[in-house]
């Protein structure tokens, strides 16, 4: 019991608690995330209001980018109710095919791999 | 272009190179446990309890495609949450990023009350509702991969908690988050393991009883 209480209580105490520490002095190091004044805040909402068209463009951009994600959750739950329904089958190659198409949906809409070899900043 | 705006992204651009070289060392541990899992199980997998909560009994594969269904609705707020930020919406941000932390715990108490079975027994905690770590390869295959996987799921929440603070104290703008975009990354490679792990784990392989191994 003892061992049990060290590899699933204080071992993952110990290492959440270094994780934490880790992001915190991340959050601190992050590039562009200095401490913002409450002036630079309230400059930045005032912007939003006076944009115009530029502000049209940036909603429309946006709203394009929630329904992508949406069809990408869609396609990922139907795939995944065709797994399950798959193992009923046995289906274990025809698993492994879906397993990958789910794999490269998240990698390329969620994760957007290709922005590591792109040069010009995609957003 | 200003000089500041495009050193930005000359370090975002390698900081998105150095973070993908990360995700490549996490994927010699995780692909590490799924060779384990198929070296050990081949086209076994263990026999798992169904799960009765109160008048319901729920077939045992129900409740990991339940928490497999949970995670997939987390990563989608994740992305929700990126491209809000990306566009200058802060309300969307602040709501998807919660949510995603919000689905985030309910998976890791999935994993933790229903497949592991975690609970108190006369003042001594108890794991094993379907299998306990001790019983053989299964055992330890099954707390490995979904142990390891859970521990990350919870590092997840806390920078998904970090960076919703920070966003509400008025830090990113759509030119500069990468402080998102990072978190964002990490929270979608937590669900591109799960992807790999939960046909692994509960639908490859034919159901045997571990106890007899």
């Amino acid at each position: 019991m003892e061992n049990l209480f060290l590899v699933f209580i204080a071992l993952p105490v110990i290492v959440g608690g270094a994780v934490m520490a880790g992001a915190w002095l991340l959050t601190r190091v992050m590039p562009g995330d200095g401490k913002v004044d409450s002036a630079t805040v309230a400059q930045a909402k005032a912007a939003v209001a006076v944009r115009g068209p530029e502000y049209a463009q940036l909603t429309a951009k946006r709203k394009a980018g929630f329904r992508t994600g949406i069809v990408v959750l869609v396609g990922l739950a139907a795939l995944t109710i065709v797994e399950f329904f798959l193992a009923a089958l046995g289906s274990v190659a025809l698993m492994f095919v879906i397993i990958i198409l789910k794999a490269a949906l998240i990698m390329y809409f969620f994760m957007h791999i290709v922005n590591v070899w792109r040069t010009e900043e995609a957003h | 272009m200003t000089a500041v705006a495009e050193s930005y992204q000359v370090q975002t651009r390698r900081n998105r190179m150095g973070f993908w070289l990360f995700f490549l060392s996490e994927t010699f541990i995780f692909g590490g446990l799924l060779v384990a899992r198929f070296f050990l199980w081949g086209n076994t997998r263990p026999s798992m309890e169904d799960t009765v909560i109160g008048p319901i009994t729920l077939h045992y594969q129900i409740i990991p495609l339940i928490i497999t269904a949970v995670l997939l609705l987390s990563s989608f707020f994740m992305n929700r949450a990126e491209v809000a930020i990306a566009h200058d919406d802060r309300k969307t941000f602040s709501r998807s990023i919660l949510l995603t932390a919000l689905l985030g715990i309910v998976f890791f108490l999935g994993v933790l009350v229903f497949e592991w079975g975690w609970k108190i027994v006369d003042g001594q905690f108890v794991l094993g509702r379907h299998i306990s770590p001790t019983d053989g390869v299964y055992g330890a295959v099954v707390y490995g991969m979904t142990g390891m996987h859970a521990l990350h799921v919870l590092s997840g929440v806390v920078m998904l908690f970090l960076v919703w603070n920070l966003g509400r104290k008025g830090h990113f703008s759509p030119e500069k988050h990468w402080g998102v975009e990072a978190t964002a990354i990490y929270w979608h490679y937590v669900d591109l393991v799960w992807v790999f792990f939960y046909p692994a784990i509960y639908l490859i392989g034919v159901g045997v009883h571990a106890a007899a191994h």
